[in-house]
């Protein structure tokens, strides 16, 4: 009955935790489908932790704050997108800049709103998914039941991404920009139009799993609670090879790393060691990766600028 | 444009000058719009200015705290820069700089039977192999794979960090219950050269390392090959240079220099490993590379910049009570502002390319 | 195989029938260079038009003009009598011209039926959704009428070149060309694909089409073409109907008066070559031949230019004699050493040296003089000892060499990129003919160089000849090889024409070799 339980919690625990970083991998795909490497969705998703903890401190609202979180998102994702039009090298500083920039902000302003640039006060979190009236299967209801609304979200930005990119002329020419940006303009795209949409996208993706960090995880606003997610989520989408599906399954492949790091606190081995599994677990399928990695050719791995 | 050309081509100092325009440009902006936050937030940006300004330079107490502050940048910096040079971003410095300070930390408390001069380059060395072997790690997938250093070298850090805070939690904790490793022997520790501040010789080795970098990239065949390789691969691979083989020393190289700082950082300031010391001197590295031109001379005065903007950002967080965070706001604008004129640069190059051919 | 001249071809009444494109008065310059002067061309329909010409004849840029990639300076343009604008390649879309690049414009990773339709993808379900039903059935009917056919759902990177050739020409059908333009076509194609494209090419004249062909190659003009216009040097030499047209007669059109000068005094030759390429055979990525059993033999005091357009094979012959590429068969000798799986530094140990036709691989723009004449020789003594560069030494080197070569900079520390073109091509001679080579592989020495700057070239290369280097010339410019080489090889199709002495090569001849078709009494016969 324990290893049952047990089983159950780690799966509910990795389907949650996995959302944080498909959020993140989704918002990379958008962006990199169009040539635009966004290594600032830490950064985003740091920004969506602080916002949305914010927010829903001052509203009391919890469903008011992911709106605003969205947005603020957006904003960010735009930032990116013009300090970024093509140019590869300045995309890895642009989104360092921003990164940097918030690592400062988010205890900065942590400090002056709730006096600790460690942690906030409880907030208003989302309600997780039991009201569904799973009840009846028992099973199911652990596993989902304790998930938040952001999954369901975040299943249907999958399904929506996957009909999007294949099935509509906006998927086909941003498919068409990441490959090849000068055949796509030959062929008469405003490639700066789907650009620009998506690296805001991507913006939102982010901060929307910064959100549901603290509204559905934590319930408060912490320093440093992305842990990672970010650069993790990019991980999710390299495995994913770019492809919305696939990066969600990457996802959870990634997030059994986080939720069993949190399975095992409390179990006597040192919590470092523990903490170190989901990175290690990334290292591994980074290195463990054979062939060439291909991106999409706006930008491929051994290409200078 | 092409009338400003002339003009710098003529007068090299005012070349020089012009060179290091858009990075001031970068810092005075972030200045201004780091100065616009306070004041939406209620407070006298100028009023904060001037307590960081005192608090970096009014006295010595000031000073030194700069200066200290300063020297473990310079060696992240710098190890950045090289780096880049041969066009890549080692992100991972703050994981290096970890590992460095700790195998520096564990040469000083363990092999005390080392005469003075003997154990302190030991334990540099031992912190330049450690970050040099960390560095490693992240490089040789981008070449055997094409997967992104950036990733891999972030993912490091993270690792790093937790391993240090490991052992010295557990394995090499003092008696206590602070986490702290034992004190290094007074044969391992770096004299301090400013009393009463923390200030250490460490410094005069960062000038001295600065020094050093410069000769190498400029006055060796490696530097030469690196600078090549960074950039234009092809002209290099036409002149018989080994791409894969200097880009892996030049990545190794820096996350030796990373390792550098974090060993003089606990040989002179805090003489023992203590967990989470670096308040981001590895990212800060970051923006010293970009902030110093790419050049090691430049470095040093960024490092004296990020320096001054902590120990004054300290000084505005004693007084005020506003957190040390500002100061990291700061550098991630400043970086923000270099990224723009770069861009600006490429530009202008892109537009004027009107290739012509049959 | 013989060359056959068919029947006269039915051509158009052009003196009834309005052109439906014409051009007029076109003058079109780039920075250096008049790509187009005053050009007049007409275009009818149900006709193949062929453009022939060498390389910077100007035929790209004008029917680039054509297609909206390009604006000339002067000059009007008519279609179907009214006169029209074309600014962008969509105007030119919309006027119904379609151009089939050289260099395809095609997404990989894309379908073939996505590579068709993009852009211009039908709507289904309020703008959002492509209407991929549709589009699959319009393609059907052009495959069909034109007999084009290629899996529509098959992944383009998974296509020989010959079928993503046609997803190009799809493309442009697609867009509703009328007027087709195919700007060297064959450069890619098996011979058996040529015969394809060819049929394709009648279907669109049966279907009323204007079809305009760009080749440098002259007997696939007469082959296919019903008027042959030739340009060279940006002008209009002249149109021909094919059944007046020789090769004769067009290669003289193509070439013009070139003189060969005056036998120039040859150095000492030795009995073996310094540089030998042995029966090279290179297939490239895409398993198409592009070197067939090349031999050549560079002697000790001599020149030997590698005539041919841009395209037949040269560029994959000199990444095999420098080193970076393998060939698929046969080997390269440096001074009778094998040297074929050397690496390059290896090679230039052994006294080989390189000057590439692109200034931007031999030199590092953001460097110094002084740094890119360092560049190759940077890990040799007196430069270097034990990984320290010797400033002084290179100081005064760079000055040397400056002075020598009369480059013309501020001083030593001046970045390359801030020099005109003909001094950044003075400090790549420097520093390779410095190094005292015995062999020298020297790439198109004077492109986008004045005269000036290319008389120096040119006194250079023979004043290391007459030291008793031996040196590969490879270049497009015609002029540059019948005006230093003692011997001329010619390239075509990868293959190794002829090798003549300079000073019993007749004039007529050239044009002819250039096309791969070497003359034998009256016969006219092609390698092949």
């Amino acid at each position: 009955m324990m290893i049952e339980i047990n089983f159950l919690a780690l799966s509910a625990a990795t389907l949650r935790m996995a959302t944080p970083i498909a959020f993140a991998g989704l918002g990379g795909l958008m962006s990199e489908r169009v040539g635009v490497m966004n290594i600032a969705l830490e950064g985003m998703m740091m920004m969506g932790t602080l916002c949305s903890a914010y927010i829903s401190y001052v509203s009391g609202n919890p469903w008011i704050a992911l709106i605003v979180t969205a947005l603020v998102g957006a904003v960010l994702g735009g930032l990116h997108a013009v300090l970024c039009i093509r140019f590869r090298g300045l995309q890895i500083v642009s989104g360092f800049g921003i990164n940097i920039f918030t690592f400062g902000f988010t205890p900065f302003v942590s400090a002056i709103v709730w006096g600790s640039r460690g942690t906030s006060e409880r907030v208003v979190g989302l309600p997780t998914l039991t009201y569904l009236g799973l009840k009846e299967t028992p099973i199911i209801d652990e596993i989902l039941g304790s998930q938040s609304p952001l999954m369901i979200l975040l299943i249907f930005a999958v399904i929506l991404i996957h009909i999007a990119l294949y099935k509509t002329s906006f998927g086909l020419r941003i498919r068409a920009i990441g490959a090849n940006p000068k055949a796509a303009l030959s062929s008469g795209i405003h490639i700066r139009k789907y650009q620009y949409t998506c690296v805001i996208l991507s913006g939102i993706f982010a901060s929307l799993g910064g959100a549901f960090l603290v509204l559905s995880v934590a319930n408060h606003y912490s320093t440093g609670m992305t842990a990672g997610r970010g650069f993790i989520g990019l991980v999710a989408m390299i495995l994913g090879k770019w492809k919305p599906m696939n990066v969600f399954g990457a996802s959870i492949l990634l997030g059994f790393g986080d939720a069993l790091q949190i399975s095992l606190q409390g179990s006597g081995i040192p919590v470092q060691m523990i903490q170190t599994i989901p990175y290690l677990l990334t290292i591994f399928v980074l290195i463990g990766i054979v062939g060439k990695i291909v991106a999409p050719t706006g930008y491929k791995p051994h290409a200078e600028d | 444009m092409r009338e400003i050309r002339q003009l710098v081509k003529v007068n090299s100092l005012l070349r020089r000058l012009f060179v290091i325009v858009p990075q001031a440009l970068a810092v005075v902006t972030a200045l201004i719009a780091t100065a616009f936050v306070l004041y939406l937030m209620g407070r006298n940006p100028w009023e904060i200015y001037y307590i960081m300004l005192f608090g970096s330079f009014g006295d010595i107490y000031s000073l030194g705290a700069t200066l200290t502050q300063a020297t473990p940048i310079i060696f992240t910096g710098l190890g950045f820069m090289v780096a880049f040079r041969s066009g890549l971003f080692n992100v991972g410095l703050e994981g290096q700089l970890y590992l460095g300070a700790f195998a520096a930390a564990y040469v000083g408390f363990t092999l005390t039977f080392l005469p003075p001069v003997l154990h302190i380059i030991t334990a540099i060395f031992a912190g330049a192999l450690v970050g040099g072997l960390w560095a490693l790690i992240a490089i040789i997938p981008k070449i055997k794979t094409g997967a992104h250093e950036v990733i891999t070298g972030l993912m490091l850090t993270y690792v790093a960090i937790l391993l240090t805070s490991y052992l010295v939690n557990y394995p090499f904790k003092a008696s206590g219950w602070a986490p702290y490793s034992p004190f290094i022997a007074e044969s391992a520790q770096l004299p301090r050269i400013l009393p009463p501040t923390q200030l250490s010789f460490g410094w005069i080795l960062a000038i001295i390392f600065a020094g050093f970098v410069h000769v190498l990239l400029n006055r060796t065949t490696i530097g030469y090959e690196i600078r090549v390789v960074g950039i234009n691969k092809e002209a290099a691979v036409s002149a018989g240079i080994n791409i894969n083989r200097t880009m892996i020393l030049a990545f190794t190289l820096s996350g030796c220099m990373s390792g550098m700082g974090g060993a003089i950082e606990v040989l002179g300031v805090h003489r023992r490993f203590i967990d989470l010391f670096s308040p981001g001197y590895g990212w800060d590295g970051i923006a010293v590379g970009l902030l110093g031109n790419l050049n090691p001379i430049g470095a040093i005065f960024a490092a004296l910049l990020l320096g001054a903007l902590r120990a004054g950002g300290s000084s505005v967080q004693m007084i005020t009570g506003l957190p040390l965070d500002i100061v990291t706001m700061v550098q991630g604008i400043i970086i923000l502002f270099i990224a723009a004129p770069m861009l600006y640069r490429s530009f202008i190059k892109k537009i004027g390319e009107n290739r012509y051919d049959d | 195989m013989n060359l056959q001249v068919d029947e006269p071809k039915p051509t158009p009444d052009t003196s009834l029938v309005q052109p439906v494109v014409v051009m007029r008065g076109i003058t079109k310059r780039f920075p250096g260079v008049i790509a187009n002067d005053n050009i007049d061309l007409s275009i009818y329909k149900g006709e193949v038009l062929g453009l022939l010409g060498e390389n910077g004849a100007g035929k790209t840029v004008l029917m680039s003009i054509l297609a909206g990639i390009h604006k000339p300076d002067s000059g009007e343009i008519y279609i179907k009598g009214k006169k029209v604008v074309i600014n962008n390649p969509a105007t030119a879309i919309r006027h119904g011209i379609g151009m089939v690049h050289q260099h395809f414009m095609l997404i990989k990773e894309l379908t073939v039926l996505e590579n068709i339709i993009l852009g211009y993808e039908p709507r289904s379900r309020g703008r959002l959704f492509v209407d991929f039903q549709s589009a699959r059935e319009k393609v059907k009917q052009l495959q069909e009428k034109y007999k084009l056919y290629v899996n529509l759902d098959e992944i383009l990177a998974k296509l020989p070149i010959g079928l993503q050739q046609r997803v190009e020409i799809l493309k442009v059908l697609y867009r509703g060309a009328d007027i087709l333009i195919l700007d060297e076509p064959t450069a890619v194609l098996t011979p058996e694909e040529v015969g394809n494209l060819f049929e394709i090419m009648k279907s669109f004249k049966q279907a009323g089409k204007a079809v305009i062909f760009i080749t440098h190659k002259i007997r696939e003009a007469i082959q296919i073409c019903d008027r042959i216009t030739v340009l060279r040097r940006g002008k209009v030499v002249g149109s021909l109907n094919v059944n007046v047209a020789t090769p004769d007669a067009l290669a003289e059109m193509m070439i013009g008066k070139r003189f060969i000068s005056e036998t120039i005094q040859r150095g000492i030759t030795t009995k073996t070559p310094l540089l030998k390429i042995s029966e090279v055979d290179v297939y490239n990525e895409k398993r198409v031949k592009v070197l067939s059993n090349v031999n050549l033999d560079v002697f000790s005091g001599e020149i030997l230019g590698l005539a041919g357009v841009e395209g037949n094979g040269q560029t994959e012959l000199v990444e095999v004699i420098i080193g970076l590429r393998k060939p698929d068969k046969g080997a390269v000798f440096v001074d009778g050493v094998n040297v074929t799986n050397m690496s390059i530094s290896k090679r230039f140990e052994l006294g080989f040296s390189y000057i590439p036709g692109d200034r931007h691989n031999a030199l590092v723009q953001e460097l110094s003089i002084m740094e890119n004449i360092l560049l190759g020789k940077h890990n040799n003594p007196p430069f270097s000892k034990r990984f320290f560069i010797n400033k002084d030494i290179l100081k005064a080197h760079s000055e040397m060499l400056v002075k020598e070569y009369n480059i013309r900079a501020t001083n030593i520390y001046t970045l390359v990129k801030n020099l005109s073109g003909g001094n950044q091509q003075r400090i790549i001679l420097a520093r390779e003919l410095s190094k005292n080579p015995q062999i020298i592989l020297v790439v198109n020495p004077s492109r986008g160089l004045d005269i000036a700057a290319t008389n120096f070239v040119h006194s250079k290369l023979i004043e290391m000849r007459n030291k008793g280097c031996a040196i590969l010339l490879v270049s497009a410019d015609l002029d540059e090889i019948l005006n230093i080489s003692d011997r001329i090889a010619f390239i075509y199709e990868g293959k190794i024409v002829t090798v003549r002495d300079s000073n019993v090569l007749k004039r007529e001849e050239i044009g002819l070799l250039m096309s791969g078709i070497e003359n034998e009494g009256n016969t006219t016969t092609r390698e092949g």
